[in-house]
């Protein structure tokens, strides 16, 4: 969808899916926007600033919405029009593709107007560039490009409009390797039913996360080893420091037992990045050890 | 597990160095990274200047190679679970549904999929007379269609 908007020199607004009415409302209005891409499950937040975005008159949704909300957006207005993906889909395919060349944007075009998540008021829209997002990706590829293989993979559950992951996953793209798509509310085992959680099904070995996710996941571990009484513990908390400390022979011993925590991870997890906000160094260092390379970002 | 160890053994030389002098008292040289002192990165590779040409790019270079993987949503299982909580002092028992989803395995689209998609929702744009300077929202969830 995002790429769609940019090879047509569309300018795109990110709203994140937690906003708010009024920061909802903000982040569509403050830019005029023309359209709207949205989930079947988010409808009923747009139906309700639908009258007060005065700008918007086309609505594009993916998922299995009620027919009834469907009906009442395009109550809203006489001229929105409102469209499933597939359909919009179509509609491109059966069309020519040569007026698509004098579409094409320039460097110095917006790509993207980003609003933050709004916890502090209104959400503020940042404004980037192709040539901006096109330097991140070289920067990044310049510094981190040559740890990365062509058998990794990336699992990406964090919002897109969030610059980190989106800078990421472009850079996944560059780089040709792919992005498994997860949920927050999926990741692990313990949430889902009948199947596995996204991190055993895709198994990833690049996954960001932002501070509070890794806190999450230090937690547990350590919830997990302490449950496992005092032998347990004790040997888990050897292999930690034989580890950090890097004492031959027991540092490879240390890495045998904790190989039981990275399997939690899908066992190929090789690089970790944070960022968003400061990490903090013991959680960096503990994290680092038992299970992955944590990189700030 | 494979380590992580670089195959480029002292990649960065030197750390940083300084770029320029400290502009007045309070206040610090500006430092760089050496490995780009002289020439700040702009863009991944030449001919890249837009997000239009990554896309291009990585469907020229990896084609059929997985680009996206995602997981439809097979059912939702709903599951009730007693929450106790405690209201003006007495402790009542409250029951509470819990969803949870059971998800497909792992489906992919190639980037050469990935870029007939975006040529396919381009033209769309087009027909309905979107063009440059117009402002787009996403509202959405992380997913494939984003």
């Amino acid at each position: 969808m995002f790429h769609g908007c940019s090879s047509v020199s569309v300018t795109i607004a990110t709203a994140y899916d937690t906003l708010g009415e009024d920061g909802l409302l903000h982040s569509l209005n403050e830019p005029e926007c023309v359209g709207v891409f949205t989930n079947a499950e988010l409808l009923p937040m747009l139906l309700r600033v639908l009258p007060k975005a005065t700008t918007i008159k086309v609505v594009i949704y993916d998922g299995e919405p009620q027919q009834s909300i469907l009906d009442d957006i395009r109550a809203v207005r006489d001229t929105i029009k409102v469209l499933n993906i597939d359909e919009f889909r179509k509609i491109g395919q059966a069309l020519p593709t040569d007026g698509l060349q004098a579409h094409l944007p320039k460097k110095d075009d917006i790509a993207t107007i980003m609003y933050t998540s709004g916890s502090t008021g209104n959400p503020k829209g940042v404004i980037i560039s192709h040539s901006n997002l096109v330097a991140s990706v070289g920067s990044v590829h310049t510094l981190l490009g040559h740890h990365l293989t062509k058998d990794d993979t990336f699992l990406a559950y964090l919002p897109l409009a969030h610059v980190l992951e989106f800078i990421v996953e472009l850079i996944m793209f560059f780089v040709g390797l792919p992005i498994g798509y997860g949920r927050v509310k999926t990741l692990t085992d313990a949430s889902v039913r009948n199947c596995k959680g996204d991190i055993s099904a895709y198994r990833p070995s690049i996954m960001v996360g932002v501070p509070a996710v890794w806190e999450t996941i230090r937690k547990g571990i350590l919830a997990k080893v302490h449950a496992g009484g005092t032998m347990k513990k004790t040997l888990f908390n050897g292999a930690v420091s034989a580890k950090k400390n890097n004492i031959p022979i027991l540092a490879q011993l240390g890495d045998a037992i904790l190989a039981g925590v990275r399997a939690a991870t899908g066992g190929r997890l090789r690089i970790a990045l944070s960022g968003g906000a400061s990490l903090s160094q013991e959680t960096q260092q503990f994290l680092s050890t038992a299970l992955v390379t944590v990189l700030q970002g | 597990m494979t380590k992580v160890s670089t195959n480029k053994p002292g990649f960065y030389g030197v750390g940083s160095v300084e770029f320029s002098p400290s502009a007045g008292p309070g206040e610090g040289p500006v430092r760089r990274i050496a490995i780009t002192k002289d020439d700040l990165v702009t863009q991944p590779l030449e001919g890249i200047e837009t997000v239009y040409d990554i896309v291009s790019y990585a469907a020229r270079t990896y084609g059929n190679r997985n680009a996206i993987g995602w997981r439809d949503v097979v059912k939702v299982v709903e599951e009730e679970k007693e929450v106790k909580k405690i209201i003006d002092g007495k402790e009542t028992v409250e029951k509470k549904k819990w969803k949870f989803f059971e998800l497909s395995d792992y489906k992919y689209m190639n980037y050469i999929d990935v870029q007939t998609a975006v040529s396919e929702i381009s033209r769309a744009f087009i027909s309905f007379g979107l063009s440059k300077g117009d402002v787009f929202s996403v509202y959405a969830q992380t997913r494939y269609g984003v």
